[in-house]
């Protein structure tokens, strides 16, 4: 094409410079011939100024001394002009006969001056005067009809140059415009051509193009031409078919990376190893197309390496059979860097060769399994149904062995932790034993301190009931032991409430009430202290949960600023709504949580009370909130007090925040 | 005094620039000493060289006889003319021209004499043997018509009339040696530069003319000016023609005339034709110039 362009171009070119060069070579010669007859012209003016000045010298002749007279310098003006006139064309070239011609011109002039200069100044001698007149009348007629017959000749030339040029010009015109034309019509065809040339196989790459654009790749585009158009299109088929390949080997990969990923997410959601050896055998079997396929590993002793079982492909009696030493298998490892062994044409290389021949094996792969650098297994596949194994497939292989290789250590892990999780259980077990045990002590150690006072005003009052027989008084003191009587019951109920544990009994809570409930109790650990209570009760809204399960979160933060606060301080507790949340907060003025002790203080057993302390009374308040979809939050500050928070969603609001928020707090707004 | 001498010159400068602005053509006269318009062409390139060297064009004019050159250099308004010896002489007594320059040759000023010639074969030995024979003359206001009337006065004739059976003017000085070359005439008197002249160039003229007498140098040419000349034209054009024989276009032109070149000119240089007027017995105030 690019050829094509340039011989197109250079035919179009040459032919526009053969027709300006020959315009040109045409409008140089009418020029040159305009010239000629300009010059012509010239000479003609020239004569005609010349038989003028004759003329006028003539006259002067016949009138000197008559009123026509027009004075000698005008007469010797024109005889100068004449002789000039004369000079100036013998001055130029011209042929032979011209010449001739102009030398006999000449030749009269100089008579005409000295028959007319003796004329004119002779004098005296009138005859003499009289012959210079008329021979110089003779010679300026002779000068004029001479001059006549130039002109003759002259105008026959002009006449002749004039035709001349009138035909070079029409010749020019002819030539331009031919030239113009056929160089407009070529230009033409060339345009036509060209864009046909060019437009066709365009044309075809644009339908090409949209043709792949459908996803019909591999499309081939019919054109058959040379040059670069050609090679273009021969470049885009190529592309095509390339890509309709790259098309069909990604698609076979995807296919081969989506047997692999169906196989390998079986091996993770298998947990037995007879399992993962099935599941492995299968897709190596999918994967390569093999007839045989299985794995050997290494044995715990790690001496030998054995067929696992189940495999495809191979009776059960002989993959027992198929033992091979450890040593065997790690030469191969080690001298092929871990890359697979491939033994297509010639199986003899194979470390599996003595049962081989018994299985039919025409070609076999070997892909290592490696761990920690070392070769812990070999997946074999043997016999492909079409043609050799490859580099393709060993990759295959090696992502199956590898993700077999994490299987089992998956599998092993499990085992382990399976393990692991049955002695943590056991601990816990131990543990919440333990914990219940203590509970139960501090269960004793409350209920016994708190019913010994009732019991106490009972013996009193009972004792008293023997020694009075005023039946009103034993009434009264009746009354007060039936009365401290239902008040330890009631202690009793509540101790065992609060240590048996309930499912939820979920129902619409007034908290301020659980709260005003809490402080009463409270009230009874303070009632010989000087802790103050201050209550800020919000107008909050019920929410859903388990009145006694709260109940027995509030009680417990309420019991530990108590404790914290010691004998005295003031225990706040303020109600409110922030955002979806009911919001409840219990404040102390007491001894604040050490910073490095704030991350634990939700932990089982974590206990600052010693021996007076299970350690459970947050970690079961943090269970509850959270059963509740509630959260926590504390803050406190060494020396100043601590402030917990409990959020609880009003309605059925979930959380979506961690459940804890623990923040030291140099500054914590105590409430009072 | 400094300003006042600034003025003066930049005054000067004014006029004389005024002065050659308003003179851009010259009007020169020239004597018919030989073919009219041969002379005006040889005179052309001359014209030619002042116009390039100083701007002024220069035209000529030239009448028929030579004493018209004195009564028409006022009515044509000349400005100047390339005088003979005896026009020269009478233009400056009647009317009070200017001698500029006047040409020289490589052997110096260029001078001429006038000379009586016969034919041979006519007897003519002496000047009285030309008594009762034909004449041919330049022109009355020739210095050689002068010199002839010199030799009549001595001879004791007051007017050629009665001295020759005939006489005529031919007008030039080479029209007058072919006369007596041809038989027109006995006695001829021309400038002896056009008879040598024609006689180196054809050789029949010394071979049928013999000189009979011989006048003494007298100016051949001398250019004047009218006395109310601009002076600084005058002195533009002094220089250009003295300066002519330096310049190769001068020297060029200069050829053509047969000139080497231009010298100052001054009344002095007519003291001879005035001697010789006078020798003749010409009152200068009532000689009839023109024929």
């Amino acid at each position: 094409m690019k050829k094509r362009l340039i011989y197109s171009l250079f035919l179009l070119f040459t032919l526009f410079t053969l027709g300006s060069m020959l315009t040109i070579v045409y409008i140089y010669r009418t020029t040159f011939s305009l010239r000629t007859l300009i010059a012509l012209h010239r000479v003609e003016i020239i004569r005609q100024n010349l038989v003028i000045s004759a003329q006028t010298a003539q006259t002067h002749l016949y009138t000197i001394g008559t009123p026509y007279d027009k004075g000698f310098d005008e007469v010797v003006r024109h005889v100068v002009n004449l002789d000039s006139s004369v000079h100036i064309c013998l001055g130029c070239h011209h042929t032979p006969e011209m010449t001739a011609r102009l030398t006999e011109m000449n030749r009269l002039a100089e008579d005409y001056k000295d028959a007319f200069s003796n004329f004119i100044t002779t004098s005296g001698n009138q005859r003499q005067a009289e012959r210079f007149r008329m021979e110089a009348i003779g010679i300026g007629n002779t000068f004029l009809n001479k001059s006549q017959q130039m002109a003759f000749i002259a105008n026959n030339r002009l006449n002749d140059e004039t035709l001349t040029v009138m035909q070079q010009i029409s010749n020019s015109r002819i030539i331009l415009l031919v030239t113009l034309v056929l160089s407009f019509c070529i230009a033409l065809v060339i345009a036509v051509t060209m864009t046909r040339q060019i437009t066709g196989p365009v044309n075809e790459l644009v339908g090409a193009t949209r043709h792949i654009k459908s996803g019909e790749l591999g499309y081939i585009i019919p054109f058959k031409g040379k040059g670069e158009f050609g090679e273009l299109i021969d470049s885009f088929n190529d592309m095509s078919l390339t890509l309709k390949d790259s098309n069909e080997k990604i698609l076979r990969y995807l296919h081969n990376l989506s047997d692999l990923y169906s196989i390998t997410i079986t091996f993770h959601s298998v947990s037995s190893m007879t399992d993962i050896f099935k599941e492995l055998s299968e897709g190596a079997l999918e994967l390569t197309g093999a007839q045989q396929s299985g794995i050997l590993l290494r044995e715990e002793n790690g001496d030998f390496f054995s067929h696992m079982y189940p495999a495809c492909g191979i009776p059960e009696e002989t993959i027992y059979s198929m033992r091979i030493k450890a040593p065997v298998i790690e030469d191969l490892y080690n001298s092929s860097n871990g890359r697979a062994l491939i033994l297509n044409d010639d199986v003899q290389g194979s470390p599996t060769s003595a049962i081989d021949a018994q299985l039919g094996v025409r070609n076999v792969m070997f892909v290592w399994v490696g761990h920690k650098g070392r070769p812990i297994g070999a997946m074999r596949v043997a016999n492909k149904k079409t043609g050799d194994f490859t580099e393709e497939d060993a990759r295959l292989l090696a992502i199956l062995g590898n993700n077999f290789s994490a299987a089992l250590e998956n599998v092993r892990l499990w085992e382990s932790l399976k393990l692991q999780m049955k002695e943590l259980k056991n601990t816990q077990e131990q543990l919440v034993q333990a914990a219940k045990f203590a509970a139960i002590g501090e269960l004793a150690s409350n209920v016994a301190h708190e019913i010994n006072n009732p019991l106490t005003s009972i013996l009193g009052y009972a004792q008293l009931m023997r020694e009075d027989e005023d039946m009103n008084n034993i009434r009264r003191d009746l009354d007060i032991i039936e009365k401290e009587s239902l008040r330890a019951r009631d202690i009793v109920n509540s101790l065992l409430e609060f240590a048996r544990k309930k499912p939820l009994k979920m129902g619409l809570v007034d908290i301020n009430k659980v709260l005003e409930s809490v402080i009463e109790l409270i009230g009874v650990q303070t009632k010989d202290s000087r802790i103050r209570i201050a209550a800020d009760w919000g107008n909050i809204p019920p929410i859903k949960g388990d009145e006694d399960q709260l109940k027995q979160v509030f009680l417990n933060l309420a019991s530990n600023a108590v404790f914290a606060m010691g004998k005295s301080g003031t225990l706040g507790i303020k109600t409110f709504v922030l955002g979806d949340f009911v919001n409840i907060q219990v404040t102390d003025t007491g001894k604040g949580i050490p910073e490095e002790l704030m991350g634990r203080i939700f932990e089982p057993f974590f206990t600052t009370k010693n021996e007076k302390g299970t350690g459970l009374g947050l970690s079961i308040s943090y269970k509850i909130v959270q059963s509740h979809n509630g959260l926590f939050e504390v803050e406190s500050a060494a020396g100043m007090g601590s402030r917990f928070t409990v959020k609880l969603p009003i309605g059925d609001k979930t959380l979506k925040v961690r459940p804890i928020s623990i923040s030291p707090s140099a500054n914590l707004p105590i409430e009072s | 005094m400094i300003r006042k001498t600034i003025l003066a010159f930049f005054l000067v400068l004014l006029v004389t620039a005024n002065a050659v602005a308003g003179e851009k053509t010259l009007l020169i006269g020239l004597v018919p000493e030989e073919n009219i318009f041969r002379l005006i062409e040889k005179n052309l390139p001359l014209a030619a060289y002042i116009q390039k060297k100083t701007g002024i064009k220069v035209q000529f004019t030239i009448e028929p006889r030579y004493g018209d050159i004195i009564d028409k250099f006022k009515t044509k308004q000349m400005d100047g003319a390339f005088f003979n010896a005896f026009t020269g002489f009478m233009a400056l007594s009647k009317l009070g021209v200017a001698p500029l320059v006047r040409p020289i040759s490589p052997g110096g000023l260029v001078t001429s004499q006038s000379v009586i010639f016969v034919r041979k074969g006519s007897g003519i030995r002496s000047l009285s043997d030309m008594k009762g024979k034909r004449a041919v003359f330049v022109d009355n206001a020739s210095a050689s018509y002068i010199y002839l009337l010199y030799q009549l006065h001595h001879l004791g004739f007051k007017d050629t009339g009665q001295f020759f059976s005939g006489y005529y003017f031919t007008g030039n000085n080479e029209e007058t040696i072919y006369a007596v070359l041809d038989g027109m005439a006995d006695v001829g008197l021309a400038k002896s530069r056009y008879f040598e002249q024609l006689a180196a160039q054809d050789p029949l003229i010394s071979e049928m003319l013999s000189v009979l007498a011989r006048s003494g140098d007298l100016p051949d040419i001398v250019l004047c000016l009218r006395k109310d000349f601009p002076a600084g034209t005058k002195a533009l054009l002094e220089r250009t023609l003295l300066n002519m024989r330096y310049d190769p276009d001068g020297i060029q032109a200069l050829r053509i005339l047969r000139y080497s070149g231009f010298e100052k000119a001054k009344a002095s240089d007519f003291s001879a034709m005035a001697k010789l007027a006078a020798a003749a017995g010409i009152n200068i105030s009532n000689y009839r110039y023109t024929r």
